[in-house]
């Protein structure tokens, strides 16, 4: 009988390095585009894991499902968070989140 | 060739393709050569769908994912050009506190996952998930999925909305409504603004 060499630690591995980069990036980044790339890397990862549920449990498509269902709403998140970074760019003429201290006390 | 050897080869393969261009797209200098590396990645991560056998899935990835995502970002890179030059990461404190913060992370994450007793279910078959999909959405999961859609619309009005053109809110500040009770003699005046304002 053959023996699988993956099992479904290592996609979770996989997608925890994934989640750890992301993290990174949204930390360490100073463009406001550059962290909702950050934001994309996490967001993948989180879909991964779904996926991978979706492929060891015997509940059938629901994993799938969900993942389909993240994406879906990823794609608005990013729409309008580009439309925000788009007019904080038009009203301060920078997207260094280091400079938008407007609220700042 | 055994099957599970070829799986685990493209797993590596895959593998090694996301974690290199993330860390890429988390490292350049340049914000246009990190969306360039944010597409390597989010392909690997189709791969890695089609792996694990949600072939639907995977071709979602690549059409919303690369086809709409991405080319968002890149245009939004480009209608933000002047911040090209900004210089894109923080003090070496800020760095090394989010070095420390991911490694932590994983460090959670990785020990959780090995520790966990996971339930296997051995090999499952990778039969075509399109239809049953379709199935899924259209009776088990009406609800949510109308719910999606009418999220979509709301999130691209919402866009539109906010970034729609400085005209609007110009011609809402100038007194261009008070206007009417007052002589003519302002309404050229006001008109000339209008058109400044819309020239600009």
């Amino acid at each position: 009988m053959l023996v699988s060499y993956l099992s479904i630690s290592d996609y979770l591995i996989l997608s925890g390095l994934l989640f750890s980069i992301g993290v990174f990036g949204v930390l360490t980044r100073k463009n406001a585009i550059a962290v909702l790339m950050g934001v994309e890397l996490m967001l993948n990862a989180a879909n991964i894991n779904l996926v991978v549920f979706s492929r060891y449990a015997e509940t059938g498509l629901n994993g799938q499902i969900f993942a389909l269902f993240s994406i879906v709403i990823a794609a608005a998140e990013v729409a309008v968070a580009l439309a925000i970074v788009i007019a904080v760019y038009k009203t301060t003429k920078t997207i260094d989140l280091d400079k938008e201290d407007t609220l700042k006390g | 060739m055994n099957p599970y050897a070829l799986e685990a080869a493209f797993f590596y393969l895959f593998s090694a393709m996301i974690i290199g261009s993330a860390l890429l797209v988390v490292l350049f200098r340049n914000i246009v050569r990190s969306a360039f590396a944010l597409f390597f990645t989010l392909f690997g991560v189709a791969g890695i769908y089609v792996l694990l056998g949600a072939d639907f899935v995977g071709v979602t990835q690549v059409l919303i994912y690369i086809g709409g995502v991405l080319i968002l970002i890149v245009f939004g890179v480009m209608l933000t050009h002047r911040s090209y030059s900004v210089d894109m990461f923080n003090r070496l404190g800020t760095l090394v506190m989010g070095a420390v913060s991911a490694i932590v992370t994983f460090t959670i994450i990785y020990y959780a996952v090995r520790r966990a007793p996971w339930y296997s279910v051995g090999y499952k078959p990778a039969l075509p998930t399109t239809q049953p999909i379709g199935k899924e959405l259209l009776t088990t999961y009406l609800l949510p999925f109308e719910l999606v859609s009418v999220l979509l619309v709301l999130a691209m009005i919402g866009a539109a909305y906010l970034i729609r053109s400085e005209v609007t809110t110009a011609r809402e500040r100038s007194p261009i409504t008070k206007t009417g009770d007052n002589d003519s003699g302002l309404t050229p005046e006001v008109s000339s603004t209008g058109v400044k304002e819309r020239g600009k």
